[in-house]
This record gives C-alpha cells, sequence and structure tokens, in this order.
C-alpha cells in the first residue's frame, strides 16, 4: 500500500567524511560546486557531535531518474563535489520521505539539526513506517527519510534544536526519546544513532 | 573533466545487485525461497545472477536484476523495501543490502549465459575522484586483458557507497584463475597507477544458482552447497 501511495520525489542525501580541519574550505568548495547544478538544496550541514568531520548534503529532485543522472554526473568528474582531496569516503543513497513529515525545508528552526538514524532488520520498513504513520501528534522532526536503495534498509530524520540546551536539557519532555515507539517498537530495529549537526551560512534549511 | 560515458539518460539501463547475507546453513531454504520469489508479481527486471558464496563472506547470495531506467528500477526498489519478506527468504536474512549499478561504458555487452561454474567478484571501494582516472587507465589495456579470458562485466555504483566498482569474472576452476592472472600480470593487467585510485578492495567467489542465467546449472548443486557452508 505504502508503495503505491508514494509519489516520485527522491532525495539525494550525501554524506561525506573529511580530514580533520578541513570543514572550513569543503563547505566552501562544495558551496561552488553546487551553483547551476541540478536539484533544489534543501541543506548542507556539518557534524558537531558523533563522527565529526562529516559533511551532509540533502537534495530534492524530481525523481529517481532526474537523481541518478546528476549522481553519475557527479561521480564521473575530475573533482567530485570539488573536495577529493579531504575526502576519506562518501555514501549516497536514494531516499523516498517519509510519510506525513512536512516537506523539508520549511521556514528556519535550527541552527542545530539532530540526525537520527534507524538501521531497520530486513522486512520491517512497513511495518515502521505504518507504526509512525499512527503515533501520537507531538513533536515533528523537520525531515524525515527511508532509503530505496542502500547497503542496509534505514530511516533518518532531522530534529531542529535551536540550541544545545534544548536538545539536552533539565527535562527530555521534549526530547524525540521514544523513537522506537514510533517505529513500532525496539524488535524492528537493528541499530540507532544519533550525531548532532550544524548549517552551513550557505544552508536553505536553518 | 569526466569521463568519455554519455550522460544517464532516463531509459539507460540499469543493475540492482543485492547481497543477501544469511544465518549459517540456510542457503538451500534462502535459494528455494528466491526461486519462487522471482515466479511471483513482486520480482520485476531481468534476472542475471543469483549466485552463493563459497569464498570469502559466508553465507552471501547475490542477486543481480537488470532495468530499463531509472523508473523501473525506483519502483522495484520501493516494492522491495516495503515487502515484509525481501526476496522471499523469510527468516533466513541476517542483513541486507541492495544498490543500483551502471555498466562501465566500455565494458562491451552483457553475456546472457556463462558456463561458469566459478564467479569471481571484485568490489572496489575508491578514492573520491577514482572512478574516471580507474577507467581511463583500464579502457586502453581491457582488450589485451581480454584476449586472456572474458570478463562478465565491470560497474560502478550509483547509491550506496560511492564512488565503487564492481568487476565479474567467470573461472572454470580456480587454477585457471591464478593462471590468468598470473599471465595478465605479464602484460600489464592492472595498470601500476589503478592501485592508487582504491581504498579497499573485497574478492568473493560465488557458485551458481541452478536457476540463475550467468553459470547456472542443474548438477550437483546440493552437495555444492552443503560443501561450501560445511567447510572448515
Amino acid at each position: 500500500m505504502i508503495a503505491t501511495a508514494m509519489d516520485k520525489t527522491r532525495f539525494d542525501l550525501t554524506l561525506m567524511r573529511l580530514h580533520p580541519r578541513t570543514m572550513p574550505a569543503a563547505l566552501e568548495r562544495v558551496r561552488r560546486w553546487l551553483e547551476g547544478r541540478p536539484g533544489q538544496l534543501i541543506a548542507c550541514l556539518y557534524s558537531d557531535i558523533g563522527t565529526v568531520n562529516q559533511l551532509l548534503l540533502l537534495r530534492r529532485f524530481a525523481d529517481a531518474a532526474d537523481l541518478l543522472a546528476e549522481r553519475d554526473a557527479a561521480l564521473r568528474e575530475r573533482d567530485p563535489f570539488g573536495v577529493s582531496e579531504f575526502s576519506l569516503g562518501l555514501s549516497m543513497d536514494l531516499w523516498a520521505a517519509l510519510p506525513g513529515i512536512p516537506a523539508p525545508g520549511q521556514p528556519a528552526r535550527g541552527p542545530l539539526f539532530e540526525l537520527r538514524t534507524d538501521r531497520l532488520k530486513p522486512g520491517r520498513l512497513a511495518r515502521a513506517l505504518a507504526a509512525w504513520g499512527r503515533a501520537e501528534p507531538g513533536l515533528m522532526p523537520a525531515a524525515g527519510f527511508f532509503t530505496l536503495a542502500a547497503d542496509a534498509p534505514q530511516i533518518v530524520h532531522l530534529w531542529p534544536w535551536s540550541s544545545d540546551a534544548g536538545r539536552i536539557g533539565p527535562s527530555d519532555a521534549d526530547s524525540p526519546t521514544d523513537i522506537a515507539g514510533r517505529l513500532g517498537g525496539a524488535e524492528n530495529l537493528a541499530a540507532q544513532r544519533t550525531e548532532l549537526f550544524r548549517a552551513a551560512a550557505f544552508s536553505p534549511l536553518q | 573533466m569526466a569521463s568519455a560515458a554519455p550522460d544517464l539518460a532516463p531509459n539507460a539501463e540499469l543493475h540492482w545487485v543485492a547481497y543477501l547475507d544469511l544465518k549459517p546453513q540456510m542457503t538451500a531454504a534462502a535459494l528455494a525461497g528466491i526461486g519462487q520469489w522471482l515466479q511471483g508479481d513482486g520480482s520485476a527486471g531481468r534476472l542475471r545472477a543469483c549466485w552463493y558464496s563459497v569464498l570469502g563472506p559466508a553465507h552471501r547470495i547475490l542477486l543481480w536484476r537488470s532495468f530499463d531506467g531509472a523508473a523501473a528500477l525506483d519502483a522495484a526498489g520501493l516494492e522491495l523495501a516495503c515487502s515484509d519478506n525481501p526476496y522471499g527468504v523469510g527468516d533466513c536474512l541476517v542483513r541486507l543490502s541492495g544498490n543500483a549499478f551502471r555498466k562501465v561504458p566500455f565494458a562491451g555487452d552483457l553475456p546472457e549465459t556463462s558456463a561458469g561454474p566459478f564467479f569471481e567478484l571484485r568490489d572496489y571501494t575508491l578514492k573520491l575522484d577514482g572512478l574516471d582516472k580507474l577507467m581511463e587507465l583500464w579502457r586502453p589495456l581491457l582488450p589485451a586483458r581480454l584476449s586472456l579470458a572474458p570478463w562478465v562485466t565491470a560497474m560502478y555504483a550509483l547509491t550506496g557507497t560511492a564512488p565503487r566498482m564492481l568487476h565479474i569474472y567467470p573461472w572454470t576452476s580456480l587454477e585457471q584463475r591464478t593462471e590468468i592472472r598470473d599471465g595478465a600480470a605479464a602484460i600489464g593487467w592492472p595498470p601500476a597507477e589503478a592501485p592508487r585510485q582504491i581504498l579497499h578492495q573485497d574478492v568473493t567467489i560465488y557458485r551458481a544458482a541452478e536457476f540463475s542465467p550467468l553459470g547456472g546449472a542443474p548438477s550437483c548443486q546440493a552437495a555444492d552447497i552443503r560443501q561450501a557452508e560445511l567447510a572448515p
């Protein structure tokens, strides 16, 4: 059911691992590299807590054909993303939006963004998505996606925070703590990860 | 400058290569499930290969399907992602990955069949600027290499870890593999600069399921699987 109801919009969520102390230069190179390229830039973020020296690029494409054509062209360039000399590795899966999550790119609510990555057991995505749709209204992420092609079935969601204290304050009542519950229970999950990113100056999502 | 490969057209053939990592001693059951799944409505695309590992990562099945265009591949990926029984292998799975690939433009036509019976899959993770360089290094030497023995193909990833290159070779025996690889070194294959573009290499030797277009044969499969799973 979910498969047939899904629209064709696809998202490029590229995660680059970079050499330490190269982030400012890498962000400027990526900003220049993005000029005139296909796709709509939604966010460019860099990691602060978790695996540091990561650069996250989130772009929207009309469909998988547009996304894969742009990716194919980028990977065959002499200097993909303009950051080859800084790169330690890259992943770039094919993502669709989580049902019921507002379109990414809504008004700024950061500048901190918590990237939560939930790796699922094989065959559990439909159950997790159905549970997410049944969850009580409450805090909502700024964006959320699930993988169609990847090294593992995954859901990722970005939660905006105005400050560190907002995320880890005296009370966790406002924190997205029951992610496992929203995804139908821990039995659907293989592993979870949470990392804190900050928005680059040119990132539309702020 | 990008390599001379044409831009990816919307209807260009794309490939979906999945690794199914299984619980020990579940290969026969999983292959039976895949065989049934391939007969059903959920399995789109053209089956190229269904192989099980005999050297390298144990208890792994490789399933390779081809699609006419990104839309068809996307639809199949969505269907599979939302399935509660991907590939029909039920509870045999420990880990599942599936990624999209494009054939290297000068790799030649894909063979419809191959006798095998062994297939070597070389899975390389490249430096970020390594894909174009590796293809340009390979291109002039490839005819000489293929004059020694054919390959099945080479393809690069469009999803997952990138840049990433798969290249696949059929062998009549592991002795033949050693002989050809020694001969290839004598003609300068792989090119001397190629290893500098590579960050990580995985090599897996597979045999084919009986229903696999590439390498499939009914002979002795059950005994082969038992031998692959029970070998010390």
